[in-house]
């Protein structure tokens, strides 16, 4: 494995190579403008929610839609056998007010409403999103 | 030990340091320093949550030993020393999926890296910047492989953008061990 010497003292001997260059500036500018770019498309498409739900996902697969002018607690999971979030529905906020996931950082979210937004739990693998209501997607009832 | 030591020889290898040796049982010795040194910074930050309401933020100090490690010797042991702390910090502190996410992070950022630095076009920081907004998104593409849903993207510009912020500052530190950990004339490393 000496064929993987420093690259860098051979270069450093025949041109300085410098901390940072202009290629640097654009790649880094690149990502940025476009993750400003991704952001920006987001708001822009919560602005066109016009009824909003709540739609509950767990494992790629839709547990329920609620509407978020009733206030209700939504159980996901059950507290005997492990792996629950409680969902609240407070005042047209939803936030996750319980969870036993390690890292809980569900319930550390922020409250999301009808601008629109996600609340993620990575350990139980449970999306809440608010969705435009208006294409006539059935209340489930997850209780 | 009192002979070998005074040989000209030795004497040359003790000056150079630990960091520019050939020595097989040395190059061991360093690399299982440097990915211990890894995992004691993933604990570290296990122990310091920052306190925000995105998941998955981080400044990820331990990519400071990857990023060194991919310069200084190179992407197959940069590459070990990460999978061996993905899979201890993991056993230790995490699920089995938490594991899964912090592997695809880093190899795919890791292998982005590579990539990079390949092209000879960009310094650490460029690099580092770049790698650390990769493994957000490599972290998220195996959120929404697990999840098998496309929630989770709304995450990305901000995951894709502290990622950037972290890697710059990892490496800005790096370019300065590398600086400091320069070999001499005629020195091979590992």
């Amino acid at each position: 494995m000496t064929r993987s010497s420093v690259p860098e003292e051979k270069e450093s001997k025949s041109r300085r190579k410098s901390t940072f260059r202009r290629a640097d500036l654009w790649l880094l500018l690149g990502i940025g403008l476009f993750s400003v770019l991704l952001f920006g498309f987001f708001l822009w498409k919560d602005t066109r929610i016009r009824e909003p739900m709540l739609e509950i996902t767990q494992d790629g697969q839709v547990l329920g839609v609620f509407p978020l002018t009733e206030d209700r607690d939504i159980l996901i999971g059950s507290r005997e056998s492990g792996n629950y979030n409680l969902c609240r529905i407070e005042g047209g906020k939803v936030r996750i007010v319980e969870a036993d996931c390690p890292d809980r950082s569900c319930t550390r979210s922020l409250a999301i409403d009808r601008r629109g937004g996600t609340i993620i739990c990575l350990p139980h693998r449970l999306v809440l999103r608010i969705k435009d209501g208006t294409g006539g997607i059935p209340d489930a009832v997850a209780e | 030990m009192q002979k070998k030591l005074s040989s000209p020889e030795n004497t040359a290898r003790t000056e150079r340091g630990l960091f520019h040796t050939d020595s097989p049982a040395a190059k061991i010795a360093l690399l299982g320093l440097l990915t211990a040194l890894a995992i004691v910074m993933g604990y570290v930050e296990y122990r310091i949550p920052l306190p925000l309401p995105v998941p998955g933020i981080k400044i990820g100090l331990c990519n400071i030993v990857i990023v060194f490690v991919l310069y200084r010797f190179g992407v197959l042991r940069a590459l070990l020393v990460s999978l061996i702390r993905v899979a201890v910090v993991g056993l230790l502190f995490g699920t089995p999926i938490s594991m899964l996410y912090a592997a695809g992070g880093a190899v795919f950022s890791l292998f982005c890296m590579y990539l990079l630095k390949k092209t000879g076009r960009f310094s650490v920081i460029g690099t580092s910047g770049a790698g650390g907004a990769l493994h957000s998104l490599g972290q998220i593409l195996v959120a929404a492989l697990l999840m098998g849903g496309t929630g989770i993207f709304r995450y990305l510009p901000i995951l894709l953008f502290a990622g950037e912020c972290c890697g710059i500052l990892i490496g800005l530190v790096v370019t300065i061990v590398l600086r400091r950990l320069k070999p001499r004339r005629n020195e091979s490393v590992i």
